[in-house]
């Protein structure tokens, strides 16, 4: 019954039925997560490292049942899960013991909106990525040329979120070469994933992939 | 490379452009949404123990709200709200396309490329925390032929995602089995292709399914076959039980021997797809 749903939805699933005490429903949703972290103990199914945080929460919740065995189960789970999050937190400065004060926090984030409204595709750091675009045909489904800008805006969107998100609970004062060095590291993955990902998910023989992967390269030199 | 204008007709040359359509910049968005779910689900869980501020825990849900509200907008195209959702779901790794079929594989084939691509340039981030080198760019100038082989690996770890989701364990296997040549191999190059068109939407399941048998057969015949190597998935042990080929292949010999001749990589394949594995 529950096998199609998602995590998110189990989870809110769980928790209305504890509130209308509906133990049938609530004995359903716990043989669903158990079939599922029994998946992530005998390694038919993995979590990756961004995927983390969601499967966390999961154990955590159906921590509340008062179902031994799956008790068990779920404490399995979280000694497998702990390296996986702690990877993710490493990824995302989220693994400092030491605890962040909320003026800092308050700092963080006046200090990145200023970055963020002053920053320029035009920053001299910049130059490289500002030259894979001008070597970019940015088109639509049918082929249709379109405007370039619609794409900076997008890339320059997505980057600017995932260093806002890597440096909003940095411990210390953020400086300009801070901001600017991770913002630029986060666009160059966004482009490079972009590439990867248009050739993989288009129409390429191996050997036009290759000169495709080739006029990329030009544009950086 | 040539492009034909579906609106004119006429075909253009972009020999010199390197040419990226907006769904995969769309799909590249899904990725970036994904990563600041999981952020802002991580703060939360840690909001106890290192984190006390409730303002900024409010702030990062508004700025959630605020990227959530641009990245539904219509130009910024239609992937982002199938997707959204999806990439939630934690076990998604085997789970997604039964889940949420398409969109959820699709889902997990670009999160899971972003994830690939992250781990490839590794070699370039430690260079530029040694100082040896001034960017990922740089990096990538500098090593062209590394580059070229990360570039095209990950692109082709599209393959293996899908190939997973859709329960194709030998291409699974073949690929874990870090022979990076067998990926150059036609079998491969014409699944990445399959894989494409469906990402496009001019594709099917039942197609990429398949091509990814096919593959699956030549790369298992390369290291399962009679004289050929154990597949090892990369561990060096051997795998003991016996995959989705070695199945097919018994099916098949049992057959060829009723009529008394050897059986054929054909009978093999056929006897995959009919068995829907």
């Amino acid at each position: 019954m529950y096998s199609d749903c998602s995590e998110d939805e189990l989870l809110s699933l769980y928790q209305k039925s504890k509130i209308e005490n509906n133990i049938n429903d609530i004995s359903m949703l716990e043989n669903e997560v158990a079939k599922r972290v029994d998946l992530f103990l005998t390694k038919n199914c993995y979590v990756d490292t961004e995927a983390s945080p969601y499967f966390f929460n999961l154990l955590r919740v159906f921590n509340e049942t008062s179902n031994t065995d799956l008790k068990i189960l779920l404490k399995k789970a979280e000694v497998k899960l702990i390296p996986i999050l702690k990877k993710f937190d490493e990824d995302y400065g989220l693994d400092s013991k030491e605890e962040i004060s909320e003026e800092q926090i308050e700092q963080n984030l006046t200090d990145i909106n200023y970055f963020e409204e002053n920053f320029s595709l035009e920053r001299p750091d910049f130059r490289q990525i500002k030259k894979v675009f001008d070597v970019i045909d940015f088109r639509d489904e049918n082929e249709n040329l379109l405007d370039i800008n619609e794409l900076k805006e997008k890339i320059e969107f997505s980057a600017k979120v995932k260093t806002y998100l890597r440096l909003c609970l940095n411990l210390y004062r953020i400086e300009s070469e801070l901001y600017y060095s991770t913002l630029k590291a986060e666009f160059e993955k966004l482009i490079v994933s972009l590439l990867m990902l248009e050739l993989g998910s288009s129409n390429f023989s191996g050997e036009s992939m290759e000169k495709e992967i080739d006029k990329f390269l030009e544009a950086i030199e | 490379m040539e492009i034909v204008n579906k609106t004119t007709g006429q075909t253009e040359q972009t020999s010199k452009k390197v040419v990226v359509h907006r769904n995969t910049a769309d799909l590249l968005l899904s990725t970036v949404a994904g990563a600041m779910y999981a952020v802002s689900t991580r703060v939360e869980q840690k909001k106890d123990k290192f984190i006390h501020s409730i303002p900024f825990l409010r702030k990062l849900d508004t700025k959630l709200k605020a990227f959530n509200r641009k990245a539904e907008r219509s130009e910024w195209g239609g992937p982002y709200k199938k997707l959204r959702d999806s990439i939630k779901n934690g076990t998604r790794t085997i789970l997604a396309a039964q889940l949420f079929g398409i969109p959820g594989a699709i889902a997990m084939c670009a999160y899971k490329t972003g994830e690939k691509l992250y781990s490839v340039l590794k070699p370039a981030y430690e260079a530029k925390q040694k100082n040896e080198t001034t960017s990922i760019l740089q990096y990538i100038k500098d090593h062209k032929n590394e580059a070229r082989f990360t570039l095209t690996s990950g692109s082709l770890s599209i393959a293996n995602c899908i190939a997973n989701s859709l329960g194709a364990q030998a291409v699974v296997d073949g690929i874990r089995v870090g022979k990076a040549s067998l990926l150059a191999l036609p079998e491969a190059t014409h699944l990445a292709e399959s894989i494409g068109r469906l990402v496009i939407g001019k594709g099917n399941t039942k197609e990429v399914r398949n091509d990814a048998l096919v593959l699956g057969a030549t790369v298992a015949t390369y290291f399962a076959g009679d004289t050929g190597m154990p597949m090892t998935r990369g561990s060096g042990k051997p795998i003991h039980e016996k995959s989705d080929f070695d199945k097919a292949k018994l099916e098949a010999k049992q057959k060829a021997s009723e009529v008394g001749s050897k059986p054929k990589l054909n009978d093999i394949i056929t006897s995959l797809i009919s068995s829907g594995r």
